[in-house]
């Protein structure tokens, strides 16, 4: 009866467990249809806007330049000049001014090894009333053009990284321009991303105290278009800025997909050391805001509830672009269907980026919630990994010292006895040595006392006879 | 607590592999969120050998390490001079007991802990805590209940020796399983 409960167990376990391994099943919906549409998101025109800047700027790399003629030009810096002169037009201050709103910075780039030059563009758009309260929207403008790998390019003109981004940051601030805020709202193009987010890393270092303590959030739009869903990242756990920014989204009814939680998170053990993750929506500027606990938006357009070879897609039956030679506008445009359809698609998804950080933006509970809103969701501390894993093993540590302590308080007034050791040739007794054959079943205490070696007792004649036999090593002659 | 004791003798060898298969299987499901999501891996490689791979690192190994920690902690348990044992100073507690218990215990464990995890990723709870520190917990919870079904065992009255025996071993366990 036993036996049968035992493998009926067994074989229900074994099915379990081998339905599961077909698959976790992703949170989240199913992908989507290419296009994002939603009569709440703005008349966003980010088609020829993103044509224009890739195509004139397809050079994009911080730190490289090209010699044509003799004459050496920091392409990456006249793309900045670009973005900066957009924002001029649509009437922004900025604090670098007198440098063409560029902020000049240097960095040690890890791939090259080679300390050079990046140019951030930052503008702010001031509230009439006077505050530090100050909302950060920002895009990196850089891309890999430049970037060979074993003398083969790898970058094209990135369309996709991150061309979309840097127009969705300049629709938002062309529609913001005509509504006042209760708050600042800075506008930053980062440059050195792809070699290891130095532009960010230099702002949130640079800027001042006043205004770092008082932003109330990061936006970030870094591949914002081009995937099959778009997504709003903020931490490994659910925030209550991400959860205001979907439900304006669900209000607005713009198509923004739910991520899937720890689709490839990263962490660290002490034990395993650092264990990497191909965790997209955390590798871009806006972790640099939530390492500096900042609250963070990243908006990533990409298909999380797919993987290839473990690798994130971002269309379903397409090969990734970004970071290849494939990432051009031509080729941007061929993978959303081409003409109208393409451009349809892309106004669409940059608009609803645009439109769900704009009507959260306007929202009257913004600043509150901001305020209230913790990077990560009030789980600071579980998020950081090493905390958690100090902890985890100090929790550890102290109960293997509570048992020893425990060991060396009781052993004293506990009761001991000898020790036996179960051998081929019998038991034997761990403190002496000495050995006593297994068919001897008396208390070996005092075996004198039940062994009666000369009396008429059978059973103790057998025993001492059986003993005799075991000890007679010499066997016979 | 007579339903957990088993004698030495070789016809219950039979229901301890049955359960021990059992206990590998529940390693297997505890391991398969992180082999779905390839930690260990991150997915660098080819699905296959990422999936695998995570399956062994998580799965796997933390069995085998299991059958090692359980066969020295009875080991070490049933030499002390403090375990509980009989009039002829047997162990009260005899092997095929101890790895009955140990088996069921952990099966529980990882059953919990799978789960726990599957519960942690719906919910958004910190992936570290998942994977890092509920291990811990769990490893925690076998090597305490595991003390606390001997002392039902053995009876209130042994409960100290069982205890100074058991706090070697209990070390090894929360040293190895994972």
């Amino acid at each position: 009866m036993k036996k049968n409960i035992l493998i009926i167990v067994s074989l229900l376990i074994m099915i379990v467990a081998l339905v599961g391994c077909t698959g976790v099943p992703m949170l989240g919906a199913d992908s989507k249809a290419n296009n994002v549409s939603s009569e709440a998101a703005l008349n966003i025109n980010a088609y020829d806007i993103l044509e224009e800047f890739v195509t004139d700027f397809p050079n994009r790399t911080s730190g490289y330049t090209t010699v044509d003629a003799g004459v050496s030009t920091d392409d990456s810096k006249l793309a900045a000049e670009w973005i900066s002169s957009q924002f001029v037009d649509m009437g922004y201050d900025s604090a670098y001014a007198a440098q063409g709103g560029l902020k000049q910075f240097s960095y040690k780039n890890p791939i090259t090894k080679r300390t050079e030059v990046g140019y951030n563009v930052i503008y702010t758009k001031y509230s009439k009333t006077k505050t530090f309260d100050t909302v950060v929207i920002g895009a990196h403008y850089d891309n890999v053009s430049n970037i060979s790998v074993n003398n083969v390019m790898i970058g094209g003109d990135g369309t996709y990284s991150n061309g979309t981004g840097v127009v969705a940051m300049l629709e938002l601030a062309r529609v913001l321009t005509v509504v006042d805020l209760p708050y600042n709202v800075e506008f930053v193009a980062f440059a050195a991303k792809e070699s290891g987010s130095f532009g960010s890393q230099n702002y949130v270092d640079s800027v001042s105290k006043d205004i770092k303590d008082n932003m109330l959030l990061m936006v970030n739009f870094d591949r914002v278009a081009g995937g099959d869903n778009v997504y709003m990242y903020s931490s490994e756990a659910a925030t209550d800025h991400n959860k205001f920014f979907y439900n304006a989204a669900s209000e607005k009814s713009l198509e923004i997909e739910k991520l899937p939680p720890f689709l490839n998170p990263k962490t660290t053990s002490y034990f395993y050391g650092e264990i990497m993750y191909n965790h997209e929506a955390m590798n871009s500027d806006s972790n640099t805001f939530l390492n500096s606990d900042i609250n963070i938006i990243n908006m990533i357009s990409t298909n999380f509830s797919k993987t290839v070879n473990g690798v994130v897609i971002e269309r379903e039956g397409m090969d990734n672009i970004g970071y290849t030679p494939n990432d051009t506008f031509e080729n941007f445009v061929k993978r959303l269907g081409g003409g109208d359809v393409a451009i349809n698609a892309i106004n669409s998804q940059i608009g609803s980026v645009v439109s769900v950080v704009y009507h959260s933006m306007l929202s009257e509970d913004f600043t509150k919630v901001m305020k209230e809103s913790k990077p990560n969701a009030g789980l600071d501390l579980m998020m950081n990994s090493k905390m958690m894993n100090v902890i985890a093993y100090s929790i550890l540590g102290g109960i293997i010292l509570i048992l020893v302590v425990v060991y060396f308080a009781l052993r004293d007034k506990t009761k001991t006895h000898p020790v036996f050791i179960d051998t081929p040739m019998g038991r034997m007794e761990a403190a002496t040595g000495k050995i006593t054959p297994h068919n001897y079943t008396a208390n070996t205490k005092d075996l004198s006392e039940k062994i009666d070696v000369f009396g008429d007792d059978g059973k103790d004649d057998k025993v001492e006879e059986n003993k005799e036999e075991n000890n007679d090593i010499f066997g016979e002659f | 607590m007579k339903l957990l004791t088993l004698d030495n003798d070789s016809k219950n060898k039979s229901i301890i592999y049955a359960t021990r298969f059992i206990v590998f299987l529940t390693f297997i499901y505890k391991s398969w969120l992180a082999a779905e999501m390839q930690i260990v891996t991150g997915g660098t490689n080819s699905w296959l050998i990422s999936v695998v791979g995570n399956y062994i690192m998580m799965g796997a190994i933390p069995f085998l390490l299991y059958l090692l920690g359980n066969w020295a902690a009875y080991s070490t348990f049933s030499r002390s001079k403090f375990c509980p044992a009989d009039k002829d100073f047997n162990c009260l507690v005899t092997k095929n007991t101890f790895n009955i218990n140990m088996n069921i215990i952990v099966c529980v464990s990882n059953l919990i802990a799978g789960s726990l995890a599957f519960i942690g990723y719906y919910y958004s709870i910190s992936i570290t805590l998942m994977i890092v520190v509920l291990p811990i917990i769990m490893s925690v919870f076998t090597v305490v209940t595991l003390i606390i079904t001997l002392i039902a065992m053995v009876g209130k009255e042994n409960a100290k020796g069982l205890i100074v025996s058991m706090s070697g071993p209990s070390i090894l366990l929360l040293m190895v399983l994972r």
